[in-house]
């Protein structure tokens, strides 16, 4: 293998190993350790005195997120929120790509750019937009008192349909731009033979253009899910109180309570617990390379 | 072949504009039932919009088309009594080879039990002999493969009418061959009506019983294979099917049982056994096909239907040669000669050659 070779495949090694890798190790030590108040405000795993090394591992952090059910229900809620706005995503996003892969080529890269402008502005700020349109005196409420439709404002926001809005809006470019790739790959004359064969257009639909687009929903799926698992500022600014997810808990150890040991141990469940769509997901991308 | 008085299929003033630009134009054409006819042509001509209409992808700018005897111009693909192989063949990627097969059958509204699809999926992959891959998935099969089981497919619902869109187009030379006589034995022993859509001559002429030659999406001619060989009625198919050499005449003299024609490139006339439809003094075309030349290094001794050239080219083909002749004018003229001597001392490069035909050879283009 040549110089060049390596150098090249190289590259993304040492990026991962240096800011992936790396900062792991550390949050999955510190998920052992004791809580202090030091700086760092974490006891060290080894210890070396009287000519002994002594190495302590305190599994105390993950048996206490069994102890509380509050981990357990922010953990579920997070998979339910994250799941539920994954499948509202999907459902938003598939016809926006379908159509945005069946439009003319002009009309297309329009179309596309409309759908990643959005991302162009601050993520904080488009989360923070959405406190005004639905907070009690904000946009919809006014509008539709304005209306005479309602006399009471209805409060959307500190619910968990705030949050659903706002993940479903922050995450919809994830979902569309992988089922768009996918749709535009798909071959028109798989349609043109199945609707040749008898199949009306619904369930061509059905038979040809759903299963063939099945690798752009899971991808899409993927992209959405995980992040919007561990999310923090939708829940935050959007969910108020009322709404626990597993990404506000794990700011409340770090910064309120500032148990980092605590903290860490949250951390590693959450990436266990999404290891596996992760790894079903690798298993079905490399079945589908290797057919 | 069975042949009843009303044609299967038929095409009548059947146009289609794409934002204003003909692609067909003013089609008429009847196919009989149980008949193979191919639609050839160049690319951009026209077939494959004609054959798309046919199938209802497209729908008519103009005019209308009927099978069995029912106007289907405006009745959407899923419902046309109509299938069609696909040029790419169209493999459901994600279905087995029997769930292809199987895709038209459970389509239809009094679909067929279980287990009977399951027989005529294994009768219909019988016929291709692809009834050991029924399991296979399609990129696990090879080109010949893949093209029997679209094969299969397109028949799978006993169509009307089979449509047959460049069926070679993605195969390599020798399978091409193959593949050729055995799709028609497949389809004469189905006894379906079927449409095919080629550029390729050879294959128009191997597998269909007759031929429309298309160009600027008008039908130029229609016939047998032989008749679009041996009397080609205008230029264009004169040079489409096969090689040919047209001189550009003029009508000298027209009597009863011949006529006589003069060449600016040729010294002697040329002699037709029949009349000819024009005047004297109308110019028009005269195609003398290659394998119809004789060539010899004595000058033949006869006033009519003989050229002198000298060879400037010859392109061993192992069964034949292609002669190059160049004339004085500097026309080329093409003859072919059999090899049918393996020590024969033919005419070699820069040789003086006459070239000579029968009366009953040439073919007058009026067009």
């Amino acid at each position: 293998m040549s110089w060049g070779w390596r150098s090249v495949i190289g590259v993304p090694y040492v990026w991962l190993t240096l800011f992936f890798l790396v900062p792991f190790v550390i949050v999955f030590k510190i998920s052992f350790s004791e809580m202090a108040y030091a700086i760092p405000p974490y006891t060290d795993l080894m210890t070396w005195a009287d000519q002994q090394l002594t190495l302590s591992l305190n599994f105390g952090n993950y048996s206490y997120l069994f102890t509380d059910d509050l981990y357990i229900r922010a953990y579920l809620s997070s998979i339910r929120i994250a799941g539920i706005s994954t499948v509202i995503c999907l459902l938003v996003a598939y016809p926006i790509a379908y159509a945005i892969a069946r439009a003319e080529p002009a009309t297309r890269n329009a179309l596309l750019m409309l759908v990643i402008l959005p991302s162009w502005t601050s993520f904080l700020i488009r989360i923070y937009a959405w406190v005004g349109i639905l907070k009690n005196n904000g946009l919809i409420n006014n509008f539709l008192m304005w209306l005479g439709i309602i006399d009471q404002p209805i409060a959307m926001l500190n619910t968990e349909f705030a949050v659903y809005i706002g993940i479903v809006y922050a995450y919809l470019p994830f979902m569309v731009l992988p089922l768009y790739t996918n749709l535009m790959k798909l071959d028109s004359s798989l349609l043109e033979a199945a609707s040749d064969l008898g199949a009306a257009p619904w369930k061509v639909f059905m038979t040809v253009t759903l299963p063939l687009s099945k690798a752009g929903m899971i991808a899409g799926s993927m992209l959405v899910f995980i992040p919007a698992v561990g999310e923090f500022v939708i829940p935050d600014m959007l969910g108020g109180a009322e709404t626990l997810m597993i990404g506000k808990v794990l700011w409340q150890e770090f910064f309120n309570n500032r148990d980092w040991p605590v903290a860490s141990a949250v951390a590693i469940v959450m990436l266990l617990l999404l290891l596996l769509p992760i790894t079903l997901f690798h298993r079905y991308q490399s079945r589908e390379l290797g057919n | 072949m069975t042949q009843s008085n009303q044609p299967m299929l038929e095409i009548r003033q059947v146009s289609k504009q794409f934002g204003g630009v003909p692609a067909v134009k003013e089609v008429n054409l009847s196919i009989n039932k149980g008949e193979i006819f191919a639609l050839l042509g160049g690319s951009g001509c026209g077939k494959t919009t004609l054959l798309r209409m046919l199938a209802g992808f497209e729908k008519p700018s103009a005019g209308a088309i009927f099978i069995d005897g029912e106007d289907i111009s405006q009745v959407p693909p899923h419902k046309r009594p109509v299938n069609m192989m696909f040029q790419s063949y169209a493999l459901f990627p994600h279905m087995t080879v029997a769930q292809n097969v199987a895709f038209g059958l459970k389509q239809e509204k009094n679909r067929l039990s279980k287990p009977e699809i399951a027989k005529k999926v294994f009768e219909l992959l019988s016929l291709v002999r692809m009834q050991d891959y029924a399991e296979r998935k399609p990129n696990q099969l090879s080109g010949g493969q893949r093209q029997r089981v679209a094969l299969a497919r397109s028949l799978a619902k006993q169509p009307k009418v089979l449509l047959l869109d460049e069926p070679m187009g993605a195969l390599d030379k020798k399978l091409r061959s193959q593949m050729q006589l055995e799709v028609v034995d497949i389809i004469e022993s189905v006894g379906v009506t079927c449409v095919m859509v080629t550029h390729d001559q050879e294959e128009a002429m191997t597998m269909a019983d007759r031929i429309s030659v298309m160009h600027d999406g008008e039908i130029m001619q229609v016939g047998t294979p032989s008749e679009i060989y041996e009397f080609p009625n205008s230029r264009h198919t004169a040079g489409f099917i096969g090689s040919v050499n047209i001189f550009d005449a003029t009508v000298t003299q027209l009597e009863t049982d011949y006529s006589l024609l003069s060449c600016a490139d040729l010294t002697a006339p040329i002699q037709l056994e029949a009349g000819i439809n024009a005047p004297i003094g109308a110019s028009l075309g005269v195609a003398i096909r290659p394998e119809k030349i004789t060539m010899s290094r004595q000058q033949p001794e006869v006033t009519e239907n003989w050229l002198m050239g000298v060879v400037e080219d010859i392109a061993y083909l192992g069964g034949h040669s292609v002669y190059h002749v160049k004339l004085a004018s500097g026309k080329r003229v093409m003859a072919i000669e059999t090899n049918n001597d393996r020590h024969e001392q033919k005419a070699t490069w820069k040789d003086k050659v006459y070239l000579q035909w029968s009366n009953t050879s040439a073919v007058v283009l009026y067009q």
